[in-house]
């Protein structure tokens, strides 16, 4: 830490609020670190991907054992509870799904879950057991009712009524006013309806094996196969897009680490800034130690981890 | 009564929740509720669950001499202490305020954010070789794929539309607004109908696979 | 004739790597026309009356940050201008932190105060059971408040919140996946017909054209749907001109990319067909 001596910064090197928009230095210099650590796996598997990895599991693990326990424990059973009491103790009724239960009621039921959950936790003790299968019976009821109304109701009622549209506009142009900008007239509004119906229709048929496969079907098949494969495409069409927008935020958010006071030496914008900030040095120490273990160990497994 | 009990349950919870859908009735909506509640409870303890897996596994790993030991004991290690700074912050341990996210989110801004968004930024370089060694347009179909892809790249970015004239997205707009929209619209109907009778089966008592050892 | 097979992948990532960094550090940034759905989502949220409630919903997470999280500071900060009334609520672990530091970053420019113009209500596990249970009623679904730690009668915000979406005018939601706007549309769009609008990753964004308009009111798609929202939000907000800025200098990036990726499916299947001959 001499080295920031170097250099005057009004950014602290250890700030607990600090937030991910404006890290501390030493925040800097782990997401740095961090985010090259990953990066090297595109040359091969190395120790620094694997501590990254390993890092990211336990991390993330930990992270979200917590908000389960905080959110899907502590604040259905404790705070229900207690809140339950409170309702009990001042005669009141506790609200449940807008509906007022007697609080001896509610507390009871909250507590049938207590009970659940020590009978799904029986499965560390005694794996194959009965008591887990009661919890997991209920969930899988419970699962498999809201998956069944909800769905039924969006993807099926309703896009059916969505799709029950009239093939014509009253708004859109005439063909004569606006050549043009086609997208707007009339008869292409009847059109793109007309594909969008048939397209449904025949992708729908594509799926249907209870009959054979007659002219009729298997052309109707065919122009669903074609509707297909463009939706398909599209889908892969936007993946890309997806994937290379990650990229480039990594690259943006290790290009906002080259300066602004993460750097050992230089003011911000100036080439011994880039040099010593923390995407550089680290860098530069992964791809060094990389060079070394390549030299010590030879080539014989080069490109295990990542060349195919 | 091993597999009957359970079943019961399953058909019993499934019809109230199912009948709760259909009914204003007050105290069925309370049931509703309270079984949702259940629901979120015991779905917590499952995930914490599978984490005692993941300890035990690492555990005998190092017990037994894996290569990776070192690295399984740095993933007990960050997992035990950052359980152990947020349980000390959740329940306000060692003079922290209760409930106070500090230490938690500052481990998390710093490790778990660049960690998880860098891991998946890693794809677009898969991608990209993908597109050069393996995505080939043997068929008809494979041709399709390819040229839907195309435009909607294309279509998508500001230059892309420039170098075709603006026609790249005007074609995508036809393209997404109403084939891709055909398309999605047979897979959901598809996909609702299999929840459906899936979902069914299960509320009847008919599927019982989830039983099985 | 090289065969497109034997190249070592390495150097593509190379050339990929070389190509994205050097595009950044030249900064150029290019304006977006704005697409309908995109519109639509901004003018959805203009016409909301002042001091309506609305609910949104952050279902995302790291890894999808880079497409969602400037969206979702330019939906709170369009909702906030408006004196619209924001209740939080989230199915994805990892996504409070984000709300928390957003929240603390953007309120106090438009003087809100938490309880009554915003309430943080956090995470709620059980994916598609917790929106049930949400849209069944917020005060069964949580006992406190995800930032203070308070009974939520405490909080003003929620005195105008009844079971079954009652008070709520609009559902947002920021969906990175499983749960996110699938399934917000099944259980509160299916169940309460409550209006939704979304922003979501490039990966769903196909999925929502053939709910839009009958199901959501709008939605803004991938990169390009958060760049030309803010590029509308930054009309009237001189706080996301930077996100506004960053983002175009992005998509100018995304689009030599694109063309590069294009360029490589071709490349490799000229090779392919001309190799596949030359062995004929």
């Amino acid at each position: 830490m001499i080295a920031l001596a170097l250099q005057d910064t009004a950014r602290s090197f250890f700030d607990l609020e600090a937030g991910s928009a404006d890290l501390d230095i030493i925040g800097g210099w782990l997401v740095a670190f961090l985010t090259l650590c990953v990066f090297s796996f595109l040359y091969k598997d190395n120790p620094f991907y694997k501590f990254a990895e390993h890092l990211f599991v336990g991390a993330g693990t930990a992270f979200f054992a917590l908000q389960y326990y905080q959110e899907g424990i502590l604040e259905p059973l404790r705070d229900h509870i207690g809140d339950a009491l409170e309702h009990q103790q001042a005669g009141e009724l506790v609200q449940l799904g807008g509906y007022g239960v007697d609080a001896g009621i509610a507390i009871a039921a909250r507590c049938f879950a207590v009970l659940l959950s020590i009978m799904l936790l029986s499965r560390l003790v005694k794996p194959g057991g009965w008591a887990p299968r009661w919890p997991l019976a209920i969930m899988v009821g419970v699962y498999a009712a809201i998956k069944l109304t909800g769905e039924t109701q969006s993807k099926l009622v309703q896009q059916f009524r969505g799709m029950m549209k009239p093939l014509t506009s009253d708004t859109a142009m005439a063909w004569g006013d606006n050549w043009q900008n086609v997208e707007q007239t009339a008869a292409f509004y009847t059109f793109a309806q007309v594909v969008l119906l048939v397209g449904t229709v025949c992708a729908l048929g594509h799926f249907v094996f209870t009959f054979r496969r007659t002219r009729f079907l298997g052309g109707v098949s065919r122009v669903g196969v074609v509707v297909l494969m463009i939706t398909f495409g599209s889908m892969f069409g936007f993946t890309v897009l997806g994937r290379i927008a990650l990229l480039i935020e990594r690259v943006d958010s290790l290009g906002g680490l080259t300066g602004d006071g993460y750097q050992l030496a230089g003011t911000d914008g100036s080439v011994m800034s880039a040099l010593t900030s923390p995407p550089v040095l680290t860098g530069t120490l992964i791809v060094l130690v990389l060079l070394l273990l390549k030299g010590r160990r030879g080539d014989g497994d080069a490109g295990s981890g990542s060349a195919a | 009564m091993k597999r009957e009990i359970p079943i019961l349950l399953t058909v019993l919870c499934g019809l109230a929740i199912t009948w709760a859908f259909f009914s204003p009735y007050g105290p069925s909506q309370a049931v509703n509720d309270e079984l949702l509640a259940w629901g979120t409870v015991l779905f917590s303890v499952a995930f914490l669950l599978g984490i005692g897996n993941l300890v035990r596994i690492s555990l005998k790993q190092i017990s037994s001499g894996h290569p990776d030991r070192y690295y399984k004991a740095l993933l007990l290690l960050m997992l035990f202490g950052y359980l152990g700074v947020g349980i000390s912050e959740i329940h306000g341990w060692f003079g922290i305020t209760e409930g106070d996210n500090l230490r938690r989110d500052w481990i998390y801004n710093r490790i778990f954010q660049p960690l998880q968004a860098t891991m998946f930024s890693l794809l677009a370089f898969y991608i990209a070789s993908a597109a050069f060694r393996a995505f080939r347009a043997r068929s008809m179909e494979a041709t399709l794929l390819l040229v839907a892809g195309a435009i909607v790249m294309l279509g998508q970015v500001p230059l892309g539309d420039q170098i075709t004239g603006g026609l790249a997205s005007r074609w995508l707009a036809f393209l997404m607004s109403y084939i891709n929209a055909a398309g999605q619209k047979a897979i959901i109907v598809g996909a609702a109908l299999g929840t459906l009778a899936t979902g069914l089966r299960i509320v009847l008592g008919l599927e019982r696979s989830y039983l099985s050892e | 004739m090289a065969s497109a097979t034997g190249l070592d992948r390495r150097w593509i990532f190379l050339v990929m790597g070389v190509l994205v960094v050097s595009l950044y550090v030249l900064g150029e940034a290019a304006e977006m026309p704005v697409n309908e759905y995109v519109q639509s989502y901004y003018d959805t949220i203009e016409a909301l009356p002042e001091g309506t409630i609305v609910m949104l919903s952050a279902d995302f997470d790291p890894a999808s940050m880079a497409e969602l999280l400037p969206m979702y500071q330019g939906t709170i900060h369009q909702l906030l201008r408006n004196n619209i009334r924001v209740l939080n609520v989230s199915t994805w672990p990892a996504a409070p932190p984000y709300t928390r530091a957003e929240f603390d970053r953007i309120a106090p420019q438009y003087e809100k105060v938490y309880g009554v113009d915003w309430v943080e209500l956090g995470f709620k596990p059980g994916d598609d059971v917790a929106m049930g249970q949400i849209g069944q009623s917020v005060r069964s679904a949580y006992a406190k408040d995800d930032r203070n730690l308070k009974p939520l009668n405490e909080l003003p915000l929620l005195n105008d919140v009844s079971a079954g979406f009652g008070g709520i005018s609009l559902l947002i939601t920021m969906s990175a996946g499983y749960p996110g706007i699938l399934e917000w549309i099944a259980q509160a769009g299916g169940r309460y017909e409550v209006p939704i609008l979304t922003g979501t990753t490039a990966v769903q964004t196909p999925d929502l054209y053939a709910y839009y308009p009958s199901q959501l009111e709008g939605f803004l798609g991938a990169a390009t749907g958060a760049t030309q929202y803010l590029q509308l939000v930054g009309e009237q907000t001189e706080d996301v001109h930077e996100s506004r800025d960053r983002n175009q200098a992005r998509m100018l990036i995304q689009s030599w990319v694109h063309i590069f990726i294009v360029l490589l499916i071709v490349v490799g299947n000229v090779l392919y067909f001309v190799g596949k001959r030359s062995a004929a």
